[in-house]
């Protein structure tokens, strides 16, 4: 049966868990989402040779596995470092930089790449005589797109972007491959004593659905706000 | 008297489609001039030439006094010659994630640098002229194509600009919308503010145009005023063009159409 006692025993770990989940979730959706946003811009605007590298990393990115993509930024990455720490002279101690500094920059790439796309179709869904209007009161490209283009495609984004960041809480748990304690990996250590699985992972779950929710409605609530332009159209 | 407004040689193509033939045009302070013409004239083309919004391959714009060469011009000469022209769109293309009021303090607020409640007093005084003070704080969702276009046209007369370019302005309207936009672009009319408007509303010609220029083929076939081109039309092509547009039930063409 369930053991109950295990469950309130090892509630408290979990909990403290969550926060680098959270950690991991919203470090690598914020600064992904910024480089998103700017593979968006670049490849929209056609700029030789950097839109082009763009869409070869957006496809790169979205055929590769995460798990292998952790693995890459976990074995690889501090080689790399390491090795260019030497040739300009320096030894750089890359044991010293926690595991989640490289989950984080491999779901941060994953997220660049997700969310560019996001953003290119939410910009081309935009009028484009919204920056025609922009452009004829006298306003320079970066006043147009941010007053005007940006809040508008936001407001498009908004729930698929929401969707993306479900994913990406839920992907976190795949750091536990490169050692990373968060909510996942701290249920299985905990479990693994007494073979507790089924109560962890019901308590994973319960977990991850409370967060799931109130991530729901903090994007709902944020695209009914930035939604209240279009006469009607309130979710 | 000096001109407002000055293009030298305009030639545009899209691709191979050669829209603007050479077009050369010289716009006096306070003219109202009305551009007419077939679909495909290029008419629309040339207003937008002015501001840029298309750049022409070759010849010169001036507006003021401000001239950009097409063929090197630069962004910030661009943008000089956007902030002295102001543009009323055939979509009114009001910003969609701003209120009316907004729409208006826009321009103020962000290119000349008003004080946010300096903008607001002068964009509600201006609201009021085009008959919208009641929906400062709608979305233009909210409104009718009518009011859209006349809150379009608030926001291009604040920013006070040496020429308002109106493209086909009553277009998209609902045929009843019609008249309250006319009415409000002829109040601006009397104010003496150089206009140039691409329409297909003779009347509205006949009646606010100092001057009509007749456009077919990427060329200026005809300009004068409108008692002149409206009525007596030395070119062929404009008589062509008047016809249809003041006779659709053509008979002879109708017959024509049919038994071919």
């Amino acid at each position: 049966m369930i053991n109950l006692g295990f469950i309130l025993e090892s509630t408290p770990a979990i909990i403290k868990a969550i926060p680098i989940t959270l950690l991991m979730a919203f470090s690598s959706a914020i600064i992904g989402w910024i480089l998103g946003l700017g593979i968006a811009l670049i490849r929209k605007a056609n700029i030789a040779i950097v839109a082009q590298v763009c869409a070869v990393f957006v496809s790169f990115m979205r055929g590769v596995p995460m798990v292998i993509l952790l693995y890459i930024a976990y074995y690889a990455l501090p080689i790399l470092i390491y090795n260019y720490g030497l040739s300009i002279g320096v030894e750089i101690d890359v044991n010293a930089v926690p595991p989640v500094i490289y989950a984080i920059s491999a779901l941060l790439l994953d997220q660049a790449a997700y969310s560019s796309e996001i953003f290119r179709s939410a910009l081309s869904a935009v009028d484009e005589g919204q920056m025609e209007a922009a452009y004829s009161v006298g306003m320079t490209k970066t006043q147009a797109l941010v007053r005007i283009i940006f809040p508008q495609a936001f407001a498009i984004a908004i729930p698929n972007l929401g969707g993306l960041f479900l994913g990406l809480v839920k992907g976190t748990s795949l750091a536990y491959y490169v050692g990373v304690y968060e909510i996942t990996a701290t249920a299985n250590l905990l479990a693994m004593p007494a073979l507790n699985f089924i109560e962890s992972y019901i308590m994973t779950t319960i977990v991850y659905e409370v967060i799931s929710f109130i991530i729901n409605k903090l994007f709902r609530y944020s695209e009914n706000r930035l939604k209240r332009f279009r006469a009607g159209m309130t979710v | 008297m000096e001109s407002m407004v000055e293009l030298k040689n305009i030639h545009k193509s899209f691709g191979e489609n050669h829209i603007l033939k050479g077009v050369d045009m010289k716009i006096k302070k306070g003219e109202v001039v009305v551009i007419l013409g077939p679909s495909g004239s290029g008419k629309t083309t040339l207003l937008r030439t002015i501001n840029f919004l298309d750049s022409a391959d070759d010849g010169s714009v001036s507006v003021h006094d401000f001239k950009v060469k097409c063929k090197k011009h630069t962004k910030s000469q661009v943008i000089e010659l956007r902030r002295k022209t102001a543009m009323v769109f055939q979509n009114y293309n009001l910003f969609q994630n701003k209120t009316i009021l907004q729409n208006v303090m826009e321009g103020l607020v962000t290119v000349k640098k008003y004080k946010k409640a300096d903008a607001e007093v002068n964009s509600r005084k201006i609201l009021e002229k085009v008959g919208l003070s009641e929906r400062c704080d709608f979305y233009p969702s909210q409104l009718s194509g009518g009011q859209q276009q006349r809150a379009g046209i608030a926001r291009a007369l604040i920013l006070d600009p040496d020429v308002i370019l109106f493209d086909e302005p009553t277009s998209a309207l609902d045929p009843e919308l019609v008249g309250e936009v006319l009415k409000t672009i002829k109040v601006v009319a009397k104010t003496g503010i150089t206009m140039i408007v691409v329409t297909h509303e003779i009347s509205f010609a006949r009646e606010v145009a100092s001057r009509v220029i007749f456009m077919e083929g990427g060329v200026v076939v005809e300009e004068g005023p409108p008692s002149e081109i409206l009525v007596n039309p030395k070119e062929a092509r404009t008589q062509q063009f008047l016809q249809r547009i003041t006779n659709p039930d053509n008979k002879e063409e109708e017959t024509l159409l049919f038994t071919q």
